[in-house]
C-alpha cells in the first residue's frame, strides 16, 4: 500500500472505533453523499500538502469541518473541537512499518452559516500530521 | 513491547529521577529497579519522580571529541577519538512553580549534592503509567538511557508575553547505559 492510501485509511481508521462512535457524532469522509440527514456531524478531509522527510513520508493538514444546527450558539462546536482534540491530539498509529502522527494541538476557526445549507452552522478543526515510512 | 522501530517525533518522552541510592555497579536491572511499577513502591528509598512539563530536550548521550593527527608522509591527518569532556544536560521547561517549590521532591533535590540516578524514555506514543516494567513503560515502545547526575541549578525566566520558563541543568557523572527497553 502506498503512502496516500496508508495515511487515509490510518486517519479513518479513528472514527471507525468503539470509542468514537460511543461519541455518537457522525463522521463523513469528503466526497460522501450520506443518506443520514442529522444536524449535527463532521466531515474529514486529508490534506497531505507537503513532502515527508523521505519518499515514503508525507506531511500535511486533517481539515474536519464541524456542522451543527444554525442558532444554537457556538457551545456545541467547542464541545466537538474537545472531542476531537481527546481522539486525535497526539496520537500515534501504527500499521505496517508506517506511522501517522499528529501534532500536540489543534485548531479550531468558526466559518458561520453553512452556504450550501443555512439550517447549519459551520466550524473548521485543523491539525497538523505527519506520516513517516521507513525505507528499506 | 520493544524498542522503536519506526520513525516519528518523540512526543511524549519523559525524564525522570530516582530517590533511590547509587547502585553499587551500574548494571540493567540495577538501574531499573530504581524505577518501580508506578504508585506501588517497594519500600522506602525506592520510588522515581517525573520531570513534567518539559519543553525542549538537549541531545542525550556524551558528545565526540575527535582529535586530528598529522601523519608524516600522508595528504590528511588521522582522526582519533579523544577524552570527551564530560556534558552537562539542560532541559528547557514550561516552569510550574508548585513542583519545584522548597519542600517539595524535586525542588529540594536542586542543589544538594546529591548524586541519582536518572531515566530518559524516548517515547512517541503514551504510555500509561512510567514505570520500568513490562506492564507500564512496556506497553509501548520505548528506549530508555540511564546514568547518574546531580541536579545542580534551576534558573527561572519570567516571561511577559509566552509562559514563564525554567532551566534544570543536570550534572553527569558516569557513562550513558542503554538504550534498553521493557
Amino acid at each position: 500500500m502506498g503512502k496516500y492510501a496508508s495515511l487515509e485509511l490510518d486517519i479513518y481508521s479513528i472514527f471507525d472505533q468503539q470509542a468514537w462512535r460511543d461519541e455518537n457524532i457522525s463522521a463523513r469522509p469528503t466526497n460522501f453523499t450520506s443518506s443520514n440527514s442529522s444536524s449535527e456531524f463532521i466531515r474529514l478531509n486529508v490534506i497531505p500538502a507537503s513532502p515527508g522527510i523521505n519518499r515514503k513520508s508525507v506531511s500535511g493538514l486533517l481539515l474536519i469541518e464541524i456542522f451543527v444546527s444554525a442558532g444554537v450558539s457556538t457551545k456545541r462546536i467547542f464541545e466537538i473541537a474537545d472531542i476531537l482534540d481527546e481522539h486525535i491530539v497526539g496520537r500515534y498509529i501504527q500499521t505496517n512499518g508506517r506511522v501517522t502522527q499528529f501534532a500536540s494541538g489543534s485548531t479550531t476557526g468558526l466559518d458561520g452559516i453553512d452556504s450550501d445549507d443555512p439550517a447549519l452552522y459551520r466550524a473548521e478543526y485543523n491539525i497538523s500530521f505527519n506520516h513517516f515510512g521507513v525505507l528499506q | 513491547m520493544a524498542h522503536i522501530s519506526s520513525i516519528g517525533a518523540g512526543l511524549y518522552s519523559d525524564m525522570a529521577v530516582a530517590a533511590g541510592n547509587v547502585p553499587g555497579t551500574l548494571t540493567e536491572s540495577a538501574v531499573k529497579a530504581l524505577f518501580p511499577v508506578d504508585g506501588a513502591s517497594a519500600g522506602e528509598g525506592f520510588d522515581y519522580f517525573r520531570v513534567t512539563d518539559v519543553r525542549e530536550f538537549p541531545a542525550m548521550g556524551t558528545p565526540p571529541n575527535i582529535v586530528n593527527v598529522p601523519v608524516y608522509g600522508q595528504a590528511s591527518s588521522q582522526q582519533i577519538q579523544g577524552q570527551s569532556d564530560a556534558p552537562s544536560i539542560e532541559l528547557q521547561l514550561n516552569y510550574v512553580a508548585s513542583d519545584w517549590a522548597d519542600g517539595t521532591d524535586l525542588g529540594d533535590m536542586v542543589g544538594d549534592g546529591m548524586s541519582r540516578v536518572f531515566r530518559f524514555t524516548l517515547l512517541n506514543s503514551k504510555p500509561t503509567l512510567y514505570g520500568s516494567v513490562a506492564a507500564e513503560l512496556g506497553a509501548v515502545e520505548n528506549s530508555q538511557y540511564y546514568w547518574v547526575g546531580k541536579i545542580e541549578a534551576l534558573q527561572v525566566t519570567p516571561n511577559l508575553t509566552d509562559a514563564n520558563t525554567a532551566t534544570v541543568t543536570i550534572t553527569i557523572q558516569s557513562d550513558f547505559l542503554g538504550a534498553f527497553t521493557d
